[in-house]
């Protein structure tokens, strides 16, 4: 493992590896930054760029991305009340308040320094477990690797969105997409309709980009004109040693319950903020501050934001399942750069991993100094007119989609799903489990084929395997609990607000 | 309130059946899994789940169409969808040297910008920047000039 580490150590310090790295955690923290951008949207703009390098190098760039993109949802959280990203949600509860107060630049400076706490204690923990859940994985036979691909469908479906009905539909949706094509098994063609060019099925970049980032646009342009964003200068941006002492018990409770929660699939930045932001708050000496503009109520839920990343990629990279939305494009991105995540991954690749998770520990010490940077130019990054942004952003979709088979049938598909996904989000059908059926489809049917062909039909292999057995208990659990939260009267209070 | 979500399950239901009579004439195996069986579960998972769907759809309402859809907005939503689609088209003609610097102008003006230097700049240094990096960086072989 000391090998591997210092294997990786080398890769990342490369020069064009280290510069790209850098260049993916300042383009996160811009796209984080901006109102209506998120974290998936830059990982899937980053993907035609990406895919064309060494996986090494892309891997790194792209986490660079994820880890500033959780980061920057911060700024526009407190400079402007409007979380960059769902999971800054919880910052702006002090964030803004701190800004009234004249004191944002103090504010960015914590969570900057938080984020890259939190994003450096989950990287440490994402190397020391994520081989070894990877050696209890290789154990799966056919059987369990189709029940876990139920798992993570259910568990998307159940956490991405208030309606569990919708999310599974939606689940549902993608793995009826991913069977378009010649099937792998016999080579027929299923719903080809006799365009040659669905007998490949589906390409998965044009429906991320479709689904993820056209969509966006999309809804953005609905709205022919916006208020202009009235933001103040930054001026005092360095907080005092005291308060810096004030800060760190709540830095530490947001490193543990976002790595832990990030671990846990289907959960989430969000959670793990608003979780962090209350346990830091009942332990905190001067609770009356919170809400009011405390720092701390800024360090702990951005030291979980960002422990989330880390604690998310572990399932992802042993078991091939996203702890979160984000982690669900990675996923995609990964397979598309020709790293297949799962168990294998640590044997096979090596080098690829060990560069991936000893750069996720160097990327935070860049997020740091980034972010320090950012916290005076802040203003200047949020100011971009979505106007000029919006059209950008859409002709790189084209050309993103176009790049991958060098065809114009991919835009077009990159452009239908966009409308699909346009309408998803009007009626909120959650966007990550179709493209989590997409992914899994063809590895759910294909473990499915080989468990029945190893136990001559025999179906009761899915329950008399205890892992199988184990990962479909818990997703039924995991959408009976989601059932019982829907169901509860808090939530639906907390809906019909 | 409007039935949106009913007709949306109802509609995932008959995506259902209408996966299962395509998987018809596909041919089945003795043994594992043949072509049609795991289209025809999801079929089935469609069906039940589009049918949950219409029954809360229909028990609870859902925003009205008219509140999720102003007609201006999804006028603009269109028309950006058939810009873009025009695009995608003229991309084989003109290249994409010529078509995009076009696009950019038609969509930036779609977004309210109406300063024209604004407008012209962005157009073509974005259309060179993403030429240098695809075409001249990564070799992408992006389309070019067809008309003669």
């Amino acid at each position: 493992m000391v090998e591997n580490i210092l294997l990786g150590l080398g890769n990342v310090f490369q020069p064009l590896t280290f510069v790209l790295m850098v260049a993916g955690v300042v383009g996160g923290v811009i796209v984080g930054g901006l109102p209506g951008m998120t974290s998936s949207m830059g990982i899937i703009l980053l993907l035609p760029l990406t895919y064309r390098l060494d996986p090494k190098v892309a891997l790194v760039m792209l986490a660079g991305m994820y880890a500033g993109s959780m980061y920057g949802g911060s700024i526009s959280a407190i400079l402007l009340r409007t979380p960059g990203t769902p999971s800054a949600s919880a910052t702006l509860l002090d964030g803004y308040p701190l800004a009234e107060q004249g004191q944002a630049g103090k504010a960015i400076t914590v969570a900057t320094i938080a984020s890259a706490a939190g994003g450096l204690f989950s990287a440490i923990c994402l190397i020391l477990i994520a081989p070894s859940l990877a050696k209890v994985a290789l154990k799966f036979s056919p059987a369990d690797y189709f029940s876990l691909a139920i798992f993570g469908l259910t568990i998307m479906a159940s956490a991405s969105g208030k309606n569990l009905v919708k999310g599974l539909l939606a689940g549902w949706f993608g793995l009826l997409i991913s069977t378009v094509g010649i099937d792998p098994i016999m080579g027929v063609n299923r719903f080809t309709f006799g365009v040659p060019n669905l007998m490949s099925g589906f390409q998965l970049l044009p429906v991320l980009i479709g689904v993820f980032a056209i969509s966006q646009v999309l809804v953005e342009v609905e709205q022919k004109t916006r208020p202009p964003r009235v933001m103040q200068e930054l001026d005092d941006t360095i907080p005092s040693r005291q308060e810096l002492r004030l800060v760190v018990p709540a830095i530490l409770v947001g490193c543990l319950i976002g790595t832990m929660i990030g671990v846990i699939p289907g959960t989430g930045g969000a959670i793990a903020c608003f979780l962090a932001y209350d346990v830091a708050r009942r332990f905190s000496k001067r609770k009356e501050l919170w809400g009011h503009g405390a720092l701390e109520g800024v360090a702990a839920p951005e030291s979980a934001n960002n422990a989330v990343t880390g604690g998310a990629l572990v399932p992802m990279l042993t078991l091939g399942i996203p702890g979160d939305v984000v982690t669900a494009v990675m996923l995609g991105a990964l397979m598309l750069i020709g790293v297949q995540p799962g168990p294998l991954l640590f044997t096979q690749n090596a080098e690829v991993v060990y560069t991936l998770l000893t750069g996720f520990v160097i990327i935070q010490f860049v997020m740091l100094v980034v972010g320090l940077f950012s916290a005076k130019i802040a203003p200047r990054i949020l100011s971009v007119p979505y106007n000029l942004l919006m059209p950008a952003i859409l002709l790189f979709c084209v050309v993103g989609s176009f790049t991958l088979q060098n065809s114009l049938w991919d835009v077009k598909v990159a452009l239908l799903f966009g409308l699909i996904g346009y309408f998803m989000k009007k009626h909120n059908y959650p966007p990550a489990p179709l493209v989590l059926g997409v992914i899994l489809g063809p590895m759910a049917e294909e473990h499915l084929n080989r468990a029945l062909l190893l136990n001559h039909n025999d179906w009761t292999i899915l329950v008399r395997s205890p892992i199988s057995l184990f990962f479909l208990i818990l997703s039924v659990v995991s959408i009976l609990t989601a059932l019982f939260a829907i169901g509860s009267p808090g939530k639906k209070t907390s809906q019909a607000a | 309130m409007s039935r949106s979500d009913f007709w949306f399950g109802i509609g995932f239901m008959v995506l259902g059946v209408i996966t299962f009579f395509l998987t018809a004439d596909m041919m089945t195996m003795p043994i594992g899994l043949s072509p049609a069986d795991y289209p025809r579960v999801i079929g089935v998972g469609l069906i039940i789940l589009g049918a949950i769907q219409a029954i809360q759809g229909w028990r609870q309402g859902s925003p009205a169409l008219k509140e999720l859809y102003p007609p201006k907005a999804i006028w603009r939503v269109l028309g950006l969808v058939l810009i873009t689609y025009v695009y995608i088209q003229l991309l084989d003609v003109l290249g994409f040297s010529l078509a995009s610097p076009l696009f950019l102008l038609a969509v930036m003006y779609y977004f309210g910008v109406r300063k024209p230097v604004t407008m012209i700049a962005i157009a073509v240094l974005l259309t060179l920047a993403i030429y240098l990096i695809f075409r001249v960086a990564f070799h992408v072989p992006l389309p070019r000039f067809n008309l003669f």
